[in-house]
């Protein structure tokens, strides 16, 4: 018999509020199911309940807390009772699990889910563009706390676009690109100086961008046409082949596609795209 | 192997809201103590920059997921991060936590406490000894604040604590906040519990705030030090050649001037004694 019965125990009670119900109602039984000595299993029964369920709330408003700092502006725009309302259910639907790398990163991406679910379900509807503010902080700090973020890679060793016709771009690993409803960049600095501002809704994508020797992931925004030409590098088309799939798509025609091979060699260069092989 | 530890003076938690008040500080603040936990998936040109940005302080790596209680092997990974991020520092010493965090491999992501009887004291030295062979700087356990008490009744805390500190060697992080809430939480006579620690192993002291919330004091520290915990520090300062006195501020940060104004009591007290 060891101590790890009472620690099994004591985890579960203090992090499953099935369990928390269970032993404030009959203590004996529920400590039935773990292995404990006579001993262990009395000191444990005479666990003051209302201290139990103090602790059990702590950690979940320290979890919130922990994945909050992810988000700070998206805190800032959360009702003053949103801990309130949702912990319970936070709680109940991200039981404390095993965790691989960083717990703020594990537990930042589990909040995040959990408040576009509440959001995407009308319940944290205001500010209108609080779903905006929340992607934004979510691929900024993904990207930032993304380990091992490679050096731009290249195409091709080519010098010109023309020498990597064939070559088949992919999006790079650490780029994220996100479609906004409103003006997200101006939005986002307003509130990161405590402004008052009136955000326009202007729907715009952005890129975000993270290189090693940048340190900081840049956000730059892009036009529809170059979100389009991003969409066909997949890995499976060539260059060759998205210049023509995307000159068929528009009128310019084949003055478009002159000009497609200097805008993936720039997208290269800047990182976004790489190739695929 | 605590004698020959360097004297840091007062030194204040990091935390990356307070970052352009504390570059602007050094003079005032000696040392800086930074939560191990935020820097081990730090991707590395992101950790150098800001081990850059803080290269006047001393630095205290003070991790919280170590989880040396825990009735199972540790986090090996973990420690071997641990390790590396101490090393970067060249700190001094580094310290955890006497609790477990873990079960199973899952984080509680609390500080949950033990149950005082050899058998956890068996467990703590065995972890330890795993810590140690990781790193071999100085280590530092903490005593931590707990809302329930696990009553095994075979040994008090303060017993627990010095079989532990001895048994695996290792420094006492005394946190006075810890102490006095859960001298007022559990019921005991904290100058009595005081006594009864080797305080000669008290390499590091922990300055906080508490709140009072359903009647139970809780360690947020998100307030002032209390005149108890001040009172409690000049009675360790009195007996324990304290290398290190750090304020822990995780909310409230907005008056930088009144932390400033808590490390210069801190150092007074500190100065008065040695």
């Amino acid at each position: 018999m060891s101590i790890y019965g009472v620690q099994t125990f004591l985890s579960d009670v203090l992090t499953k509020q099935p369990i928390l119900s269970a032993f404030e109602s009959d203590a004996q039984r529920t400590l039935a199911n773990y292995n404990l000595t006579e001993n262990q299993q009395r000191m444990l029964a005479g666990l003051p309940t209302a201290r139990l369920t103090k602790y059990f709330w702590m950690l979940v408003s320290k979890r919130l807390w922990l994945g909050m700092k992810a988000f700070p502006l998206t805190k800032s725009l959360l009702p003053d009772d949103f801990a309130a309302r949702f912990s319970a259910r936070y709680s109940e639907l991200n039981p404390p699990a095993p965790v691989a790398g960083s717990p703020m990163f594990s537990e930042a991406m589990t909040l995040y889910r959990f408040l576009v679910a509440c959001i995407q379900a009308g319940e944290l509807s205001s500010p209108p563009y609080l779903l905006d503010v929340l992607t934004y902080e979510m691929l900024l700090f993904k990207l930032s706390n993304s380990p091992g973020v490679p050096k731009r890679a290249a195409v091709a060793n080519g010098s010109h676009p023309s020498d990597y016709t064939d070559a088949r771009p992919v999006l790079h690993p650490q780029v994220e690109i996100a479609r906004f409803s409103y003006d997200i960049i101006p939005l986002v600095r307003a509130l990161q100086a405590r402004q008052e501002s009136a955000p326009q809704v202007l729907a715009c994508t952005l890129v975000f961008l993270r290189v090693e020797e940048e340190r900081e992931v840049t956000v730059s925004k892009i036009n529809e046409a170059t979100r389009e030409l991003i969409s066909l590098c997949d890995g499976n088309r060539t260059m060759r082949q998205i210049a023509q799939e995307l000159s068929e798509r528009v009128s310019e025609g084949s003055s478009l596609q002159s000009k497609i091979p200097g805008i993936l060699a720039r997208l290269t260069t800047a990182g976004i795209i790489c190739s695929a092989t | 192997m605590f004698n020959n530890l360097p004297h840091l003076g007062v030194g204040l938690g990091y935390r990356s809201p307070l970052h352009r008040e504390i570059a602007r500080n050094p003079g005032k603040i000696q040392f800086l103590e930074l939560v191990t936990d935020q820097f081990l998936y730090t991707p590395e040109d992101k950790l150098s920059a800001f081990l850059d940005s803080v290269r006047d302080f001393p630095l205290i790596p003070h991790s919280v997921a170590m989880s040396v209680g825990a009735d199972m092997p540790l986090d090996f990974d973990y420690l071997r991060r641990n390790a590396t991020f101490v090393e970067r520092t060249s700190a001094p010493w580094f310290s955890d936590h006497l609790c477990f965090t873990k079960v199973a491999g899952v984080d509680l992501g609390q500080l949950t406490p033990l149950s005082f009887d050899e058998e956890t004291v068996e467990v703590v030295c065995r972890n330890v000894a795993a810590v140690k062979r990781t790193c071999d700087r100085p280590f530092l356990l903490e005593n931590i604040t707990y809302y329930f008490a696990l009553g095994s009744g075979e040994m008090t805390e303060s017993q627990f604590i010095t079989k532990v500190l001895q048994k695996s060697d290792c420094g006492l992080l005394l946190d006075l906040n810890n102490v006095y809430l859960n001298s007022i939480n559990i019921g005991y006579d904290p100058y009595q519990f005081l006594r009864e620690l080797p305080l000669d192993r008290a390499v590091q002291v922990h300055l906080a705030g508490f709140e009072t919330e359903d009647g139970m004091l809780i360690d947020t520290h998100a307030a002032p030090v209390s005149k108890e915990v001040w009172e409690l520090l000049k009675f360790v300062c009195a007996k324990a050649d304290v290398r290190g006195i750090l304020l822990e501020r995780d909310e409230n940060l907005d008056d930088f001037g009144s932390i400033l104004e808590e490390l210069d009591i801190a150092r007074d007290i500190l100065r008065r004694f040695h």
